[in-house]
């Protein structure tokens, strides 16, 4: 499934139009992406992400829209989900398009691990599903972010540690076997090691288990190390569209509206102040073999 | 002079078990901090950090050892108060430390309960927000801030109260990078130009560089001590500890073990030039 | 869904309304509560209309803020309407403007039951006005003043208005709260809107615990935050912000003074609305 959005326009105060928290934005994600959104707090990604999910509804899926002539609306397609229809079926679309918010562990509340996880299946499914299949799927979910199921699945999500609550919650956004996996800040608020930990749990989610992963951020080193493709929002305008390779050549722009840049991108610049050019794709693996071949070449 | 002082010890959250010691959150930590000085503590999630904190002004009473805040222990039940005063401590929620819906009324709350005239009061309040620069937030509603603002504003409700020490616990862990620059600034200046004592408790390890010294802790005890440079040079203990390098770190150990001798380097600018003395020597 | 939510809201404004002493804003209030439910007729109802519209005018707080308090309780209004049109007892005086079937609606009904929703909807505006113009802290330090009296009978004055304040600083920090929680369980397919009353109140757990869990974890840290900044209750503390009464005071004094005399005179002459 990929995403297309068109002229995406949102304000949460329709009555003075200059309070827009996204201005005319479109983009594309490719199936199969690592897709990075970067912005400020404030700077429209979160209402961005929303209207992935219809948590959020486009104006023509409003249940008393009535269309104006001459109007562009905005239209998203999701795969097969036209997000502009109010007839689509957003439960069905919510289980392909998985989202998972910012501190999401703070979401828990059953009494078990499992039905903690068994939450979302539930909701989602048609036909009520046996004993047998919801623990199966819960199971697979569970393991699938490198937790033990037979150790965690009676204990209650209270009791577990951070690190570990954060699993249990994407674990229950993943048990639906989303297409789409789209996590607000996965790694806020943790220490460098689970910060590790959990990026390195969304390569192996993205090899196995979604086919596309959109991640939004703050850290331009985890984005500029993850992500294939980045969307950089600023005042609810999309200013740059780009795979990390090309965006971080644009460093002054990206400080100007107040952004930081790579690790990788800051020692670039300093170098070529030294008269020293250096092609790289800014991960740190490719800049240091870039770097180290720089060196080698005169040997 | 000693700002605050450490002596053997040791704290645990429930009582201790027959047989069981390894319940102990803190353990026989041994450390002093100087007046004036700037010292970062380090360590992973549950490391032990965050009780170090609630020790030093009192909130948590040593199980063993003893606490001593400009040489004046903290067991005797009547120096609390004014350790306290002399204590700050800013937390790592923004949204849970405010008492007031209205800026200044917050920033108030901490003189109202020492018993400040009125008159100085204002004072102090115009004073605190001028130091982390929001004088012109006074009147503002406390729930409409960012992040980054209502940490500043938890840190003008400390330095309200005239502290010698000011403890940060975590409190940047929740703030996006724009907000986190904010706060490690108005910390250093606090440091610089007010001379203010500073123990800063973090696991961003860019934060650490600005001390003078850092200390790592690793269930519940001291395990490292020494300034920045020294701490980092040590990487690999750093990583035994689950401690991660910071990028450039990551970087630096990344073209070692390429086989090229830059030197150790911790910020871009100084990175980039050791690369270039390298690169300019194989090239001669 | 909780813009709508007016009460409790503070307006930020400098306005003569603003300026009044809170102790004078709630006494304010209460008079004119005593004023809306002595009116007997529209006259005095219209007094009170007018004042508050003068209030408004003067606090330079927009009127559709204010109206969207009554907005707030349009159920409780169309809800009494319907009631009062239909079962009102009228008197042998009355006229029947509508019989059909069992339905009767005569014109005294249909005055009583517009006196009703005006006196109704200036009650809930004339309170949105204290909390818009009046701070959460000098709201609660007016009250605290105010009920200083009960301390003789040991009453713990002082906490109960730190509660209020901490309750009411609160409140917009945890409806975003139950926000953002409502949309991360409605993205794993939680339904809000449809089902029986069984269905949505089962509906509502999977917000509530981790809303109580929070509130649980948020209240341990304020009270960790709160004894280290030196709180130890009433004992040693002074008051930052000190009540004093003002010229404006004493002005809006007067005219409060003169709405209820006016309303008093106004049923003595004039009658009750029917």
């Amino acid at each position: 499934m990929y995403i297309e959005v068109e002229r995406l326009s949102y304000s949460y105060n329709p009555t003075s139009p200059s309070a827009y928290a996204l201005k005319d934005v479109s983009l594309t994600i490719e199936e199969g992406a690592f897709f990075g959104i970067i912005g400020h707090t404030g700077s429209g990604k979160s209402t961005f992400v929303q209207h992935l999910n219809a948590l959020i509804t486009l104006p023509t899926a409003e249940k008393k829209f009535k269309p104006k002539k001459g109007v562009a609306y905005p239209s998203i397609r999701i795969g097969d989900f036209d997000l502009a229809d109010k007839h689509t079926d957003w439960k069905a679309l919510r289980s392909k398009v998985g989202i998972v918010f910012q501190y999401p562990e703070y979401q828990l509340f059953a009494e078990s691990v499992k039905e903690d996880v068994a939450f979302g299946l539930k909701n989602f499914s048609q036909t009520p599903l046996t004993p047998e299949e919801t623990e199966a799927h819960v199971k697979e979910a569970l393991t699938a972010v490198g937790l033990n199921y037979e150790e965690v699945k009676d204990a209650s999500p209270f009791d577990l540690s951070g690190g570990q609550k954060r699993r249990v919650a994407i674990a229950g956004v993943i048990v639906t076997k989303p297409e789409i996996l789209v996590l607000d800040e996965p790694a806020a608020g943790l220490d460098p090691l689970g910060k590790r930990e959990i990026m390195g749990l969304l390569h192996s989610l993205h090899r196995s288990w979604c086919k596309t992963i959109v991640i939004v951020s703050h850290d331009m080193d985890e984005i500029g190390e993850n992500c294939t493709k980045v969307a950089v929002f600023a005042d609810g305008e999309l200013k740059f569209l780009l795979p990390p390779s090309e965006l971080f050549l644009h460093d002054e722009e990206l400080e100007a509206l107040g952004l930081d840049i790579p690790t990788t991108a800051k020692v670039r610049r300093a170098l070529k102040e030294r008269g020293i050019s250096v092609d790289t794709d800014f991960t740190s693996e490719d800049f240091a073999r870039q770097i180290l071949a720089l060196g080698g070449r005169h040997v | 002079m000693k700002a605050l002082e450490f002596k053997n010890v040791s704290f645990s959250y429930r009582k201790a078990e027959e047989g069981k010691t390894s319940s102990f959150a803190v353990k026989g930590v041994n450390f002093s901090v100087e007046e004036g000085e700037f010292v970062a503590v380090l360590g992973h999630n549950g490391s032990g950090k965050s009780t170090l904190a609630r020790l030093a002004n009192g909130l948590l009473e040593a199980s063993d050892g003893s606490v001593e805040v400009f040489g004046v222990p903290l067991s005797e039940q009547k120096n609390l108060f004014s350790v306290r005063k002399n204590v700050g401590i800013v937390f790592q929620n923004p949204d849970n430390q405010t008492v007031a819906s209205i800026v200044e009324d917050d920033i108030a709350f901490g003189p109202e309960n020492i018993g400040v005239p009125r008159e100085e009061i204002g004072v102090r309040i115009e004073e605190s927000l001028a130091a982390v620069g929001m004088s012109e937030y006074k009147e503002r509603m406390t729930s409409a801030l960012s992040g980054g603002q209502k940490q500043r504003i938890a840190i003008a409700g400390v330095l309200a109260l005239k502290p010698k020490i000011m403890i940060l616990d975590e409190s940047t862990a929740m703030l996006d990078p724009k907000g986190r620059r904010e706060i490690m600034q108005v910390v250093k200046k606090l440091n610089k130009e007010e001379g203010m004592t500073i123990l800063l408790i973090t696991h961003f390890m860019e934060e650490a560089l600005m001390a003078d010294r850092a200390i790592v802790m690793n269930r519940g005890e001291i395990v490292m001590q020494g300034t920045p440079e020294e701490i980092f040079e040590r990487h690999d203990e750093l990583e035994t500890y689950n401690l991660a390098l910071p990028p450039i770190g990551v970087l630096w150990k990344k073209l070692e073990e390429g086989g090229m001798p830059v030197g150790y380097a911790l910020t871009p600018e100084d990175l980039a030039e050791e690369i270039a003395k390298c690169i300019s020597k194989s090239s001669a | 869904m909780f813009k709508d939510v007016a009460l409790g809201q503070y307006y930020q404004a400098s306005s003569f309304v603003h300026r009044l002493d809170p102790r004078f804003k709630i006494l304010a209030l209460i008079a004119y509560i005593v004023a809306i439910f002595l009116s007997e007729n529209f006259y005095g109802l219209g007094m009170c209309a007018l004042l508050l519209l003068l209030t408004i005018a003067f606090s330079k707080v927009p009127l559709g803020k204010v109206i969207k308090a009554v907005k707030g309780i349009l159920f409780l209004l169309v809800f009494t309407a319907i009631i009062q049109l239909f079962f009102y007892k009228p008197n042998e005086n009355a006229v029947v403007w509508v019989k059909w079937w069992v339905i009767t609606i005569t014109d005294q009904a249909v005055f009583f039951t517009l006196f009703l929703l005006l006196r109704l909807s200036l009650l809930v505006m004339v309170a949105s006005m204290l909390t818009y113009t009046t701070t959460p802290v000098s709201l609660t330090d007016g009250l605290e003043s105010l009920l200083t009296p009960l301390k003789v009978v040991r009453f713990p004055v002082h906490e109960l208005a730190l509660i209020m304040s901490i309750a009411l600083r609160f409140i917009p920090t945890l409806m975003e709260e139950t926000e953002r929680i409502m949309n991360a369980q409605k993205a794993r397919g939680a339904d809000f809107e449809s089902g029986g009353l069984m269905k949505r109140a089962k509906a509502v757990v999977p917000i509530l615990i981790p809303l109580l869990i929070s509130s649980f974890r948020r209240a341990e840290e304020l009270g960790d935050a709160m004894d280290a900044r030196c709180y130890a209750g009433s004992k040693v503390r002074t008051k930052y912000k000190k009540l004093t009464f003002s010229w404006r005071d004493l002005l809006a004094f007067f005219i409060m003074a003169a709405l209820v005399t006016g309303v008093v005179l106004f049923n003595v002459y004039l009658g009750g609305v029917v």
